[in-house]
């Protein structure tokens, strides 16, 4: 399947990109993608695996199974006041 | 003392005008470090329980740690404490700027003011001298104005001040005290004790020097942390951005809360409206960077705005706290409205949470038709209404009409009206920060029982939670980590670190740091952490406190959980946490009261003990 990853905001400039096109197996889910972009961005690894995936504007869990064209957003809190 | 202080505290009496100085002990500095430790100390000595948080035996400091006006990076700060008149609790809030670093330069540690005056009142330190002067024509005055209104009185243009603004006059319990123009000591209502004792303002100039115990150290620690801000993943965005920087994600990511914390980001905002929120949509206004005292990261911005509804000319830029109390809080995305609610507090002298926070709150009284049209003076409150937000915070401010309700904060408005209580996300009156329970679940054991209530900069579980699945929900073996998390932090604030010495790659560097300057071994340091946490915390005891007084709101803690969202089905057992924590402490969990042994092998609480224990 193909889905498209969007680096939200600040994420964007972290990583180097503000979006990306995956192809994916078909039984891809959220995990499968997030280990994925920690492979394909390993300086920012630990970052990714903080991340909240949000696909097509509904929340996900690790588990959640992706679909074919699906839109991600993924995105980073700060902290601070 | 071997080093970082200034050796004295001042202490002034408003009634009598009496002005005196005393020394800073050595057991003082060892036992409380400083900040609001010091402050607990010496509060907890001078206060009689049951006093009135605006009345003349109230008692508000100013005081700053050993680190402050040191060579040491992130040392700007100072910390205010008093006896909330929102809460009834301990209170204390800290600020960035230069008025900490300057108060140690003029020779003293901390100053505490006690009394009330019976006219406007300013206090004047220069080098080691303090005077009580007139403010009748300081009276009236905004923040800005009143800094620029000092520096022509004692022709002293550098000179640093901490001052209230036209709220603290009127003595709103949304007051802070202001310092250098825009920094703010914020929450829990300072600004209305300092009104209610008549004094304008503290204003400081010092020319000494603040040496370290070993300002070798000093140096090389300084170094590493500035290695460490060059792999540190955040430093460079929050320099860019600032803490704004990350207002929009949070937003989408569950740690904002949204619609006075009823709703859900992914289900209110588009990405493209989210992004409206973030500090980069506003980077045109920026006209230059801002940095504190001795800080490598400078987070912040000076903004100008000659365009638009609200042409506010030189302003700062909002952090994020309170981008998100002004925007997501209320479905607001109008950045420029944003700026002009911040601007309006910053002037006034108001805490921009809880302005923004009580805001959110009468949208939604409005919304569900507690409230009329006529009750709100004409305001229509309804969600993302930019222009009715800035209308109200500028009613607000003047407690002109509605907003003079409004200006007694969530709960004295709910209070005072009989109504909307179903609606406050308060603890004890004071609202909560824009960080969510439900993402960051230990961050409920901070707001609910940290002695000063509702504080996102105190410590706790909750920001080690980011990234974490729903394994953070569980509440087992908590206690311990809770409590060491809670004593880093309580030494970073008192010692006056900014706490972006931990984010920006500098954590292991707070302990050696406070060691170099003041020369206190390690095992010192340590224990002073949980000696200035228990001290806070037995001063809300003395004044009738009990654990069950301290209590979330259920929104925040998941109750009723969310149906949909990053958030969704989270629910946060508070009050396990609150058992674990107090547990690890040796604290009871129904009277609070800690052990008597721990409390005699912690030492320098002969006092306490008397009066939990005789």
């Amino acid at each position: 399947m193909q889905v498209r990853v969007r680096f939200f905001s600040y994420l964007g400039g972290l990583i180097g990109a503000q979006q990306v096109e995956l192809s994916l197996p078909e039984a891809a889910t959220v995990a499968g993608l997030s280990q994925r972009l920690q492979e394909m961005y390993p300086e920012r690894a630990v970052l990714l695996a903080q991340a909240v995936f949000i696909a097509d504007r509904k929340s996900t869990t690790p588990e959640t199974a992706l679909t074919d064209g699906a839109q991600i957003l993924v995105l980073l809190s700060l902290g601070g006041g | 003392m071997k080093g970082g202080y200034a050796g004295k505290l001042l202490f002034v009496d408003l009634t009598t005008g009496a002005i005196q100085e005393e020394l800073l002990g050595d057991e003082m500095a060892r036992n409380f470090i400083g900040g609001y430790g010091i402050g607990a100390r010496v509060l907890y000595s001078m206060m009689k329980p049951g006093a009135d948080p605006l009345g003349p035996d109230n008692v508000l400091g100013v005081v700053t740690g050993p680190v402050t006006g040191t060579e040491g990076y992130f040392s700007g700060r100072h910390t205010v404490v008093c006896k909330s008149p929102v809460s009834g609790t301990w209170n204390d809030a800290s600020s960035g700027g230069f008025f900490g670093p300057e108060l140690k330069r003029a020779g003293y540690d901390g100053v505490f003011v006690s009394g009330a005056s019976d006219k406007p009142v300013y206090l004047w330190i220069k080098d080691g001298k303090a005077e009580l002067r007139d403010a009748g024509s300081l009276w009236g005055l905004d923040a800005k104005e009143t800094q620029q209104a000092l520096e022509a009185a004692t022709g002293e243009p550098q000179l640093r001040a901490a001052v209230i603004g036209p709220s603290g006059e009127k003595l709103s319990l949304l007051a802070c005290i202001m310092n250098d123009g825009h920094r703010a000591a914020g929450r829990g209502g300072p600004g209305a004790v300092m009104g209610a004792k008549k004094l304008k303002a503290i204003a400081v100039r010092g020319t000494g020097k603040i040496t370290a115990a070993d300002p070798g150290r000093v140096k090389k620690l300084d170094t590493t942390i500035k290695d460490g801000m060059k792999v540190a993943p955040f430093a460079a965005t929050f320099r860019e951005g600032g803490t704004g920087a990350g207002t929009a994600a949070s937003a989408l990511s569950g740690d904002s809360p949204v619609k006075n914390w009823g709703g859900v980001g992914v289900v209110e905002y588009s990405p493209e409206e989210a992004e409206k929120l973030s500090s980069a949509a506003t980077a045109k206004y920026q006209t230059k960077r801002y940095a504190c005292a001795r800080c490598p990261l400078g987070c912040g911005a000076e903004y100008e705005v000659n365009e638009g509804p609200w042409p506010v000319g030189e302003t700062e830029r909002p952090e994020y706290e309170t981008a998100s109390s002004f925007g997501s809080l209320s479905l607001n995305t109008d950045a420029e409205a944003i700026i002009k609610c911040n601007e309006i507090c910053n002037r006034y002298g108001l805490d921009t949470i809880s302005t923004g926070a009580t805001i959110a709150w009468a949208i939604e009284c409005y919304e569900n038709r507690v409230f009329t049209r006529d009750e709100t003076g004409g305001l229509e409150l309804t969600w993302g209404n930019a222009d009715a937000i800035v209308a109200a915070t500028q009613a607000l401010a003047d407690s002109a009409g509605f907003g003079a309700v409004l200006a007694l904060g969530s709960k004295g408005a709910a209070d005072k009206l009989g109504k909307g209580h179903e609606y406050l996300q308060t603890v004890r009156g004071i609202e909560l920060p824009m960080h969510d329970p439900r993402f960051l679940p230990g961050l409920a054991r901070t707001y609910q029982y940290d002695p000063s209530p509702a504080r996102h900069v105190k410590g706790g579980l909750g920001f080690s939670q980011m990234g974490m699945g729903p394994e953070k929900y569980n509440t087992e073996g908590s206690g311990p980590g809770d409590v060491q998390q809670t004593a880093f932090t309580e030494m970073m604030n008192c010692a006056g670190f900014c706490m972006f010495i931990a984010w920006a790659g500098g954590a292991e560097q707070v302990f050696p740091l406070v060691e170099a300057v003041t020369g206190f071994d390690t095992q010192t340091v340590m224990a002073a952490s949980v000696r200035i946490l228990t001290m806070r915390h037995v001063f809300n005891l003395r004044e009738g406190l009990r654990p069950v007084d301290f209590q979330m709101p259920p929104r925040s803690v998941g109750v009723p959980p969310q149906e949909t969202g990053p958030n969704a089905g989270g629910i946060v057992d508070n009050e396990a946490l609150g058992d674990n924590f107090f547990a690890a402490l040796g604290w009871d969990r129904v009277t609070g009261k800690p052990a008597r042994q721990a409390l005699e092998q912690m030492g320098g609480m002969e006092d306490v003990i008397k009066d939990l224990y005789a």
